[in-house]
């Protein structure tokens, strides 16, 4: 029966022909099964389907409605986009790996239940650290790991959450839930550590520009807009959020200004552009959550696009860092992926005719039926950074910048990238204009169809007077944005550098204390970090450690338990 | 660059008097100029933070 059929896991099973399949024949199943899945989706009735009996509950693993509907769609047309674009990929194991990924995503926007959303929950972390660590590039596998352990722990507050919301009579539904319990909160810290939400957002600029060229794309596109859709289906009106977004569009824009890696330079753009999507489910009603679909659709395009536009240079050149392109002209070797990664810009910027304009301005609608006026002010800002950021100095320093004989005649037989690749982004780059050209076509992808009237004249120019203001401003201070080979520091500072000392002086006493008290599990777990962060000095470290390290979390918290309970 | 800048400012002033006009309002003259504070801002802080935070060397956690 089609109704039963659940996308997500069609996908999954779809995965595991691609090793079997011969080389000439994977390309084409490879893009055929994403346009199979959208045809899938888009007949799907509206219904809760898929429910299985588990002791007294029954599980929904396929609940179709316009919310989920709309993310399912971007998350298809993403895979599909990515996948032509990856096709040079050779390595199956990342396509495998990217539709696993992929239908554990949909796993987690079809989810009825908090059980079912748990566990495609954890199996999204899981593909997500396999697809970095896919790469096999030698900063992958930490930062690989470093997004697992950070995963795991919010995972683990969503099943602390989970059950504990269980246990006080909440049911295991998955609906619009209030923050009045500490059960509740564990759910949304879950929530907001996968959005990224500031200071929980580390591990995003730090493991998505050491994935492979696709491999970002897919990152980009799943983890944080799933966070989006569950916190639109549970927290929607909650105003912490709409608080917490605007915070977090702005640090992310004021992070990717100071950025020299193109790609981390983006990675930072997703922390600011899932603020605005935060902050639209923190406005709540129609608008909000209308607004945090419609971006989450828009966004999903249009960083994909981007993310495959500094790819592009990437794969061409083999350099990611500004300070190694820049001068180097790559704007005569590379036109045409160029002109495509420079309509992801405009898109992001929110510039007329192109799909983050109407998105914002449905966000920016809601946010002025509140009265918000210093949160409008905050994403205007975050505006004018994006346009700062990703369509000026990004492109600026990358294709053009001042020439210098030596920097030409390094990059002098750079060629454009296959054209698979160039196809992939094409789809998108028609997505972000088809979509700001006729804005009602968001109709097709939001919770409550409305009359978009975004487009008026006072709009238009203010819009466009923003965004000329902010390239007179580039034109005068680029010098000043000359991208520097260095690295910023960030909050993950406090983790990586700042409790080193503590930890390696803490992890001896705790030895010395477990020689005295005996072999006690909770000492045996302290001792075994010592070896972990000197494997690590040492230049290897694995997954059992991490474990022990989520193990003495959870010890922890179930002391705590007993103790005030 | 340097007649790039004259032409952008050019444009961006004949931008905002259409602004003014065309909306046949008082120009909002703070919004109006955000563009161009913001990128101030953004430089600012950049001077002011952002090259406080830079790391010592080029790849600071290998």
């Amino acid at each position: 029966m089609p109704e039963a059929l659940h996308p997500g896991l069609l996908l999954m099973v779809s995965a595991l022909l691609i090793p079997l399949l011969p080389n000439r024949l994977r390309a084409g199943y490879l893009v055929l099964v994403p346009i199979a899945v959208l045809a899938l989706l888009m007949n799907l009735p509206e219904g809760q389907w898929l429910r299985v009996p588990l002791l007294d509950y029954t599980l929904t693993l396929l609940r179709v409605d316009r919310l989920s509907m709309g993310f399912a769609l971007a998350f298809v047309i993403a895979l599909g986009a990515g996948m032509g674009y990856g096709l040079p990929q050779r390595d199956w194991r990342e396509h495998l790996l990217a539709y696993l990924y992929a239908g554990s995503t949909l796993g987690v926007t079809f989810a009825g239940d908090l059980l079912t959303l748990f566990v495609f929950w954890e199996m999204m972390a899981l593909f997500a650290t396999l697809l970095i660590w896919s790469a096999r590039r030698t900063d992958s596998y930490r930062a690989g790991l470093r997004y697992l352990i950070y995963h795991l722990i919010g995972g683990l507050f969503l099943l602390f959450g989970i059950l504990g919301h269980w246990a006080g009579g909440g049911g295991l539904e998955f609906n619009a839930l209030a923050l009045d319990s500490v059960w509740a909160w564990c759910i949304l810290i879950a929530f907001v550590i996968n959005a990224g939400v500031p200071p929980f957002h580390t591990w995003l600029p730090d493991a998505y520009p050491t994935a492979s060229v696709s491999g970002i794309v897919y990152l980009g596109a799943f983890t944080t807009k799933a966070s989006v859709y569950v916190l639109a289906r549970g927290f929607a009106g909650a105003e912490v959020l709409m608080w917490a977004g605007a915070v977090m569009a702005l640090y992310g824009v004021v992070y990717a200004t100071f950025q020299n890696d193109m790609r981390r330079l983006l990675s930072y753009h997703i922390v600011s552009q899932v603020g605005y999507m935060v902050c639209a489910v923190g406005v709540g009603g129609v608008q909000g959550v209308n607004g945090a679909t419609a971006h989450a659709f828009a966004h999903i395009m249009y960083k994909s696009l981007l993310l495959m536009g500094a790819g592009a240079v990437l794969f061409a050149t083999g350099k990611e860092k500004l300070s190694d392109l820049t001068g180097g002209e790559l704007y005569r070797r590379l036109p045409l992926s160029l002109m495509l990664y420079l309509i992801g810009a405009l898109s992001i910027a929110g510039v007329p005719l192109f799909n983050g304009f109407v998105s914002k301005a449905i966000i920016t609608e809601g946010l002025e039926t509140l009265g918000q006026k210093a949160v409008y002010l905050m994403l205007t800002i975050a505006s004018v950074g994006t346009f700062l950021s990703v369509a000026l100095k990004l492109a600026y320093f990358a294709w053009f910048g001042k020439p210098g004989p030596e920097r030409v005649a390094q990059y002098q037989t750079v060629q454009e990238v296959p054209r698979s690749m160039h196809l992939g982004m094409a789809v998108l780059a028609v997505v972000c204009v088809g979509m700001g050209v006729a804005p009602s076509l968001f109709n097709w992808i939001l919770p409550y169809p409305e009359a978009l009237a975004v487009y008026s004249t006072d709009k238009v120019l203010t819009t466009m007077n923003l965004f000329v203001g902010t390239s007179v401003g580039f034109a005068w201070l680029v010098a000043r944005l000359q991208p520097k080979p260095k690295e910023i520091l960030d909050l993950d500072w406090f983790y990586r550098r700042g409790l080193y000392p503590f930890v390696a002086w803490s992890v001896p006493a705790v030895r010395r204390a477990s020689r005295r008290v005996g072999r006690l599990t909770l000492a045996r777990a302290l001792a075994r970090s010592r070896d972990w962060l000197e494997a690590r000095s040492a230049g290897s470290f694995s997954v059992s450690d991490a474990i022990v390290w989520i193990a003495l979390f959870l010890l922890v918290y179930i002391g705590a338990y007993l103790l005030v309970r | 660059m340097k007649g790039l800048r004259w032409i952008l400012l050019g444009v961006w002033l004949v931008g905002l008097l259409a602004e003014s006009l065309l909306t046949k309002q008082k120009l909002p003259l703070p919004y109006a100029l955000l563009g161009l504070i913001g990128t101030f801002g953004f430089v600012l802080a950049y001077e002011l933070f952002g090259k406080r935070l830079l790391a010592r060397k080029e790849d600071y956690y290998a």
